[in-house]
């Protein structure tokens, strides 16, 4: 049995690496067809031909596909994810930067989705089929529904001008903060300013809120129903005949059953936040990678473009990953 | 309810949590001694390299960290001494010679000499960065004395001056590294950080050799979006925003919190045709569509007012412009427009194929309204045509290799004189993307750049300026207005029409 896990995580991580060449083969060759030459788009409008062409030499790009592709496997290999052809420095150090400042704004989004989505699935759950299912369900699909562009300007909109909160930005600028985390939420209290953990809490909200909003909608809809799934099992029934309290039904019996699909949407989810928040990010002014991506996407900045979105996989596939090991441990069925 | 204890006792804790933040987020806002002005701008810079910067974000902060040799006087476009007291030239302005302010101080502690002019020139030239072309004219930088530097050029330049004036003539300390992010300059104010994407803080440089700016501390944030620019600017989180939107504008002006400044930029949009291929090779056919446009429309209604009517080549507020332009310039007039559309041998637009507008509203927002102004109008004439909306990149892709019928682009000078509109849009030896190609106004433009006297250029430009609309090249559009918006409490900005933007006279009351 202990071998059988082992050798599933073995085929697993080969898998991943596997899909991971895919992505970088993939990025490689969609970054390319992308019309518009990327000495054009940085030396911008006044470019003469000259400078297009020395600039085009001095990134390599006038190489042909096959050797460029080489030499950046190559550099890949040695841990080296190239230089960004405007800012001049190394890809790696552009998502370092960036990544913490994704990272907090996801987390928060999904630790509120999870709040939120969880309970009141099982709330519609336990009442299901009255009105307050009814209604529960109704908001689900609506938010899940709403575009993020839209919901995002109405937040910003009730929290920054109706109830006068702060918002955009990750923390008032006036405030002088040492960053230790990257995670401003955390570093402002590490610096022992009250004042400044407030701003910067109130201002991740509602980001965080229009991240959170769908996610929490998706995961009320599919504990309810995975709730209910259960509940019409036989044990289920079995542990009321026994006169177990509901309470311990519930959580003993019925969510620990339930909460396998949800686990995995919301795993395959946390991936998708990372990627996803780029509309979240520019109403926000919050300077994570979904910007640099989209940044670098429109100034054709190939290796910006690849390495962000080779180490987003990497973020995806190892969630992937590690849901489908956390599955073994949830569902005993698995591990045969 | 089994566990709705647990819930209202939740829901007390949030309720008071909420109330204490809103409470301490109200009331302790950082107090500081200092004077700190909260600048808020939509792009990022790429880099505070002056030898590499080519971009406007950059060159903010760029022009408050370094001095260029030549300034601008305040609020204008004239040239004022800066680094350099005065410069003179030789008959035929091939060689200019500058004169440096004595005693300035770069951050560093270093002293700025003749020296240091010709390395920085010649650094800039040798790193060949996007604005690196501008230098081509040099042909080599020679030291006279201490403090005076002379420039030998290829050919005779007399806008020289105006191109010293630009981010890559400003000098930088010997042997400074890493100044794509650590830059060392002569100005206002100095580096402290820059959060890429986040923000940039900039310190009084108190040694400053105009004296100590009237604020110890510039913030630039960030913002991407522009209407939440528009939410911090409203709420008083930004002192001065940069970048606030045309569509904004009309509402910002009434909020009566806020200030507004404007003047009359530099830029020129224009609705651009490919020569090369017909039916734009027909001057009555370009003609007749200078005429079908309805410009007021577009700058009243699409554009609310906040700009003004291009009528030739050159922008009214760049010397040389010729103010007759408006009399003999393109205005709408339908019928003129049918019958020279007939003459061209298109009556009623028959025997026209579809055109293709290629535009990118990713660049310009408004652009795409505009377009679509101008297709509905072309289309009353019977002329048919389709926008393309582009990505920046893409576009600049077709229009560099000609591909396309009709285009909308803006342009802006890399330095304030005719010479920058008239050689690169108009002589066959500039860009030249429409193909426009006159010999007169090839000479003309090669003459009046190479000509020291001032009233000979001024002729010269007139006389250009009549010829380029006679051809009708473009469809003429018009020159944007710039703004910036400002709480009441920040004095002392001056907007200049070159994007010139100096936080070194700014104070918060």
């Amino acid at each position: 049995m202990a071998r059988n896990i082992v050798q599933y995580i073995f085929y697993r991580f080969i898998q991943s690496v596997l899909s991971l060449f895919g992505v970088i083969l993939i990025v490689f060759i969609l970054s390319r067809i992308l019309p518009g030459n990327p000495a054009v788009a940085i030396l911008g409008p006044k470019a003469t031909p000259e400078n297009i062409e020395r600039v085009t030499r001095e990134w390599g790009l006038d190489k042909n596909y096959l050797d460029q592709f080489t030499i950046y496997i190559s550099r890949l290999f040695r841990g080296d994810l190239g230089d960004s052809y405007v800012m001049g420095y190394s890809v790696s150090r552009l998502i370092m930067e960036r990544l913490p400042t994704s990272f907090e704004l996801v987390i928060t989004a999904f630790i509120l989705s999870l709040a939120i989505g969880i309970p009141l699935g099982i709330l519609a759950a336990r009442r299901h089929d009255t009105k307050l299912d009814l209604i529960l369900t109704s908001l689900a699909v609506m938010s899940f529904s709403f575009p993020s562009l839209l919901l995002g300007v109405l937040l910003l909109i009730f929290f920054g001008v109706n109830l006068g909160l702060p918002v955009g930005g990750r923390i008032d600028p006036r405030y002088s903060i040492n960053f230790y985390t990257g995670f401003v939420i955390l570093d402002t209290l590490l610096n022992g300013n009250i004042a400044a953990f407030f701003d910067a809490f109130m201002r991740i909200i509602p980001p965080a809120l229009t991240l959170a909003i769908p996610l929490a909608g998706l995961l009320l809809k599919l504990s309810r129903n995975s709730i209910l799934e259960v509940m019409m099992q036989d044990f289920v029934r079995t542990a009321r005949m026994k006169r177990l309290p509901e309470n311990v039904v519930m959580y003993k019996h019925i969510l620990r059953n339930a909460l396998l699909p949800i686990v995995t949407v919301a795993g395959l989810y946390f991936a998708v936040l990372v990627t996803g928040d780029i509309v979240v990010e520019t109403i926000f002014a919050w300077p994570g990678l979904g910007r640099l991506v989209w940044e670098a996407v429109t100034l054709r900045d190939y290796m910006v473009i690849q390495g962000s979105v080779l180490v987003i996989s990497i973020i995806y596939i190892a969630i992937n990953a590690v849901v489908d090991i956390l599955y073994i441990y949830i569902d005993p069925r698995i591990r045969g | 309810m089994p566990f709705s204890r647990k819930v209202i006792i939740a829901i007390v804790v949030i309720v008071i949590a909420i109330a204490v933040s809103l409470t301490v987020t109200r009331l302790t806002l950082p107090q500081s001694a200092q004077k700190i002005l909260v600048v808020g701008t939509t792009y990022d810079p790429k880099t505070l390299d002056p030898a590499q910067a080519y971009d406007i974000a950059s060159s903010i902060v760029i022009q408050n960290v370094y001095d260029t040799l030549v300034g601008y006087k305040p609020g204008t476009s004239e040239l004022t001494p800066k680094l350099a007291e005065k410069w003179e030239s030789n008959e035929n302005a091939s060689i200019w010679t500058f004169y440096l302010r004595k005693g300035v101080k770069f951050h560093d502690g270093s002293e700025l000499t003749a020296d240091i002019v010709k390395y920085s020139i010649e650094r800039a030239k040798n790193l060949q960065g996007p604005p690196a072309f501008l230098l081509d004219v040099i042909e080599r930088v020679d030291v006279v004395d201490k403090y005076i530097v002379r420039f030998v050029l290829k050919y005779p330049f007399s806008p020289f001056p105006s191109l010293a004036a630009f981010t890559i003539f400003s000098p930088v300390p010997l042997n400074a590294t890493k100044l794509d992010e650590k830059p060392i300059g002569t100005g206002p104010f100095k580096l402290e950080s820059w959060k890429k994407g986040e923000q940039i803080i900039l310190v009084a440089n108190k040694d400053y050799w105009r004296g100590s700016p009237k604020v110890d501390k510039v913030i630039i944030r960030i913002y991407p979006d522009p209407a939440t620019l528009r939410v911090a600017l409203e709420k008083g989180e930004v002192d001065l925003a940069l970048g606030i939107q045309p569509q904004d504008i009309e509402a910002l002006s009434k909020n009566p919190n806020i200030k507004m400044v404007s003047v009359d930029g530099l830029v020129i949009e224009w609705l651009g045709m490919n020569h090369r291929r017909s039916p734009f090779n027909n001057t009555l056919l370009r003609k007749a569509i200078n005429y079908a446009i309805d410009y007021d429309y577009i700058i009243n209604v699409v554009l609310r007012g906040t700009a003004t009517r291009l009528y030739g080549p050159l922008p009214p507020a760049v010397f040389g412009y010729d103010p007759e332009v408006e009399k003999y310039g393109y205005r709408y007039n339908l019928e003129l427009a049918k019958k020279l559309l007939a003459e061209a041998g298109y009556p009623e637009g028959k025997g026209l194929r579809e055109l293709e507008l290629i535009i990118s509203s990713a660049e310009r927002a408004e652009r795409k309204d505009v377009a679509a102004v101008i297709q509905r109008n072309l289309k009353e004439v019977g002329v048919n045509v389709k926008i393309v909306d582009l990505d920046w990149p893409t576009f600049l892709d077709r229009l560099f290799n000609h591909d396309f019928d009709m285009y909308m682009v803006d342009w802006f000078p890399d330095y304030v004189d005719p010479d920058d509109w008239i050689v690169p849009l108009f002589a066959s030896y500039g860009l030249n993307m429409d193909g426009y190609n006159n010999t007169v106004v090839n000479e003309l433009a090669l003459k009046a750049r190479q000509v020291a006297d001032l009233n000979e250029r001024l002729a010269i430009y007139k006389q250009l300026q009549k010829v380029i609309v006679d051809d009708a090249p473009w469809a003429f559009l018009y020159v944007p207005k710039l703004y910036v918006f400002m709480q009441k409490n920040v004095e002392g900005f001056v907007l200049y029409p070159v994007y010139y933007i100096d936080f070194y006279p700014v104070e918060k009351k």
